[in-house]
């Protein structure tokens, strides 16, 4: 070969690494229809736009469109978990299931490095792809009453959904993430379970138990920061017994705590 | 450079490894088994992408599992279609490449490894690839950086003949460059004559292990069959010839579709093919075709073992 090794072995930096690995998992991203496909799902939250009054219909209405404050949100109900769940499980379990995570291990990047850029490039992803959709629910909703005045004066509650939207994301793709790293048998189905799992149990039994909102279910903690934090003019939403900082300090915990988990269980991981 | 020592491996109930030691140095290592023997598995714990249940790895006298900076000296070729399919060859090489060299060096490190390859991309994407397209792909994302170890499992199949000759000149050629190489097969023929070196594996345990013309001795102590076409009466003529040499072990006539064949088994074939042509020439008799069975290397190891 015409070039030669360098003397001093050259060894890029964690950042760079993570870099080069992340323009590796964006191109899969771009390339694959998946992507395209939940971005165009957010429409399904737009046909439920025939059951409301048209001239009740407000920027409260985007707000109980994406938000799972009173449980009838299909955005946050059913298509966010499913952005989530796919984003999230396929993650590690695409690299492994195409065996391309072979690829990966042979080169000179620690397994926790694979993790965290995995991490990086879902969040991004699914960052991107829920404000696409909320964006597309607000501009549906302009284009059905024929306003875009509300578009312009309650920006606020655009930029508050989409906070709200990314913190689910972050909170659910890591745990998904984690999922799809520790199952190596059906993790979507799996997944899919455990999401379901949490909001009816979470969500219902204990929230029936509880009298009210119940602090065992993740969405709800995450729609009690969002209520506080990033759209507390349009979401009214609390847990019992509860401030919301320690529900942000929940999600922050779980973020922190399934990242760390994912990290260990691929470093303990055979690859069969 | 390789070493395992009473490395054990299992998945479950299915034990892959068993106690299994063995060693590479430089030159071209041939680890020979069967399919399921654990020649996959073996690569896996040298790649640190399998942690040993039992026993120790070591390459480069350093343990494999996420070491990092011990990858920088390996080249891996996996037995698995491990490619990103919506990427274009050079785009998948310099990828790889980029986490290995530094950024500048990376694309003219990728072009060269592919040009080593013979491969022609022309801007195909990698799904529209042939199987021995991918094959040399891999090849070169394995090469860019210029290890000193290369690990090739199975790299010839799916190849055909041509793919397979300019594999073998490959390896040969890594090979006078001072890369060091462990090639595996199940196929006897594949190894053989560029190895300097050669494992038997079976059952996930080491059988043998040491030069292939000691290895090559132990594998002719299998009772060879030998097939020859020809017509009916000419076959009959040579086993009567045949039928009283001590060298021969069984004859038995064969039916395949509207022919019938000879079927000879020998412990001796160096011997039995001196013998047989012999009888052959002297007797003029007319043998369409000539063709040695063992290479079902399974059944070679079943003897073995």
């Amino acid at each position: 070969m015409n070039y030669q090794r360098p003397e001093k072995e050259y060894s890029p930096s964690i950042f760079e690494k993570i870099i080069f690995l992340a323009e590796i998992f964006f191109a899969k991203f771009l390339y694959d229809k998946k992507t395209y496909i939940l971005i165009l799902i957010s429409i399904v939250p737009l046909l439920t736009l025939g059951y409301y009054d048209i001239s009740e219909i407000s920027e409260s209405t985007f707000v109980s469109l994406v938000s799972s404050g009173d449980n009838t949100s299909v955005l946050s109900f059913v298509i966010l978990p499913l952005i989530c769940l796919i984003l999230g499980i396929s993650a590690i379990a695409e690299e492994k299931e195409n065996k391309t995570i072979s690829q990966l291990l042979a080169r000179p990047v620690k397994r926790e490095e694979i993790v965290l850029t995995k991490w990086i490039t879902i969040m991004i992803i699914g960052i991107v792809i829920v404000c696409i959709d909320a964006l597309i629910i607000y501009l549906g909703i302009c284009i059905h009453i024929q306003d875009f005045s509300i578009l312009l004066e309650h920006l606020d509650v655009l930029i508050g959904a989409w906070l709200y939207l990314g913190l689910w994301v972050a909170v659910y793709c890591t745990i998904f993430l984690f999922l799809g790293i520790i199952i190596d048998k059906n993790p979507l189905g799996w997944g899919l379970v455990v999401a379901y799992f949490e909001a009816f149990f979470g969500q219902f039994i204990f929230g029936l138990a509880a009298g009210g909102n119940s602090a065992f279910s993740i969405s709800n903690h995450i729609n009690h920061v969002a209520a506080e934090y990033f759209l507390s003019d349009y979401l009214t939403f609390s847990i019992t017994d509860m401030y919301p900082l320690q529900s942000l300090l929940i999600c922050f915990g779980i973020i922190v705590g399934f990242l760390a988990l994912s990290m260990f269980s691929m470093n303990r991981k055979d690859f069969p | 450079m390789i070493e395992l020592t009473e490395v054990s491996k299992a998945f479950g109930d299915v034990v892959a490894i068993l106690r299994l030691s063995m060693s590479a140095k430089n030159g071209v290592t041939g680890f020979l088994g069967p399919n399921g023997s654990g020649k996959s598995t073996t690569f896996k714990l040298i790649m640190g992408e399998l942690y040993p249940d039992d026993g120790i790895v070591r390459v480069f006298d350093e343990y494999p599992i996420n070491n990092a900076s011990l990858k920088r000296r390996i080249g891996y070729v996996s037995e698995h279609e491990d490619l990103y399919p919506w990427m274009k060859g050079k785009q998948f090489v310099t990828s790889l490449a980029k986490l290995i060299l530094p950024r500048e060096q990376a694309e003219t490190a990728a072009k060269e490894a592919i040009k080593k390859v013979g491969l022609s991309v022309k801007g195909k994407r990698i799904k529209a690839y042939s199987k021995g397209m991918k094959q040399r792909l891999k090849i070169a994302a394995a090469i860019v950086h210029h290890p000193d170890l290369l690990i090739l499992d199975e790299p010839f199949g799916g190849l055909d003949p041509i793919g397979r000759r300019d594999m073998k000149e490959l390896i040969s050629e890594l090979h006078q460059e001072g890369v060091t190489v462990l090639v595996s097969s199940h196929i006897l023929y594949e190894l053989d004559e560029m190895s300097t070196r050669m494992v038997l594996i079976h059952r996930g345990q080491t059988l043998a292990e040491g030069p292939p013309a000691e290895i090559l001795n132990i594998i002719d102590q299998f009772p060879h069959q030998i097939l020859f076409k020809a017509p009916f009466n000419e076959l009959q003529q040579l086993s009567k010839h045949l039928i009283d040499k001590d060298i021969v072990n069984t004859i038995t006539f064969k039916r395949d579709k509207i022919d019938i064949d000879l079927v000879i088994t020998t412990d001796n074939p160096n011997s039995f093919y001196s013998v047989a042509t012999q009888v052959i020439a002297e007797n003029n008799l007319l043998i369409k075709h000539l063709e040695v069975q063992t290479d079902n290397i399974e059944s070679i190891f079943e003897f073995l073992v």
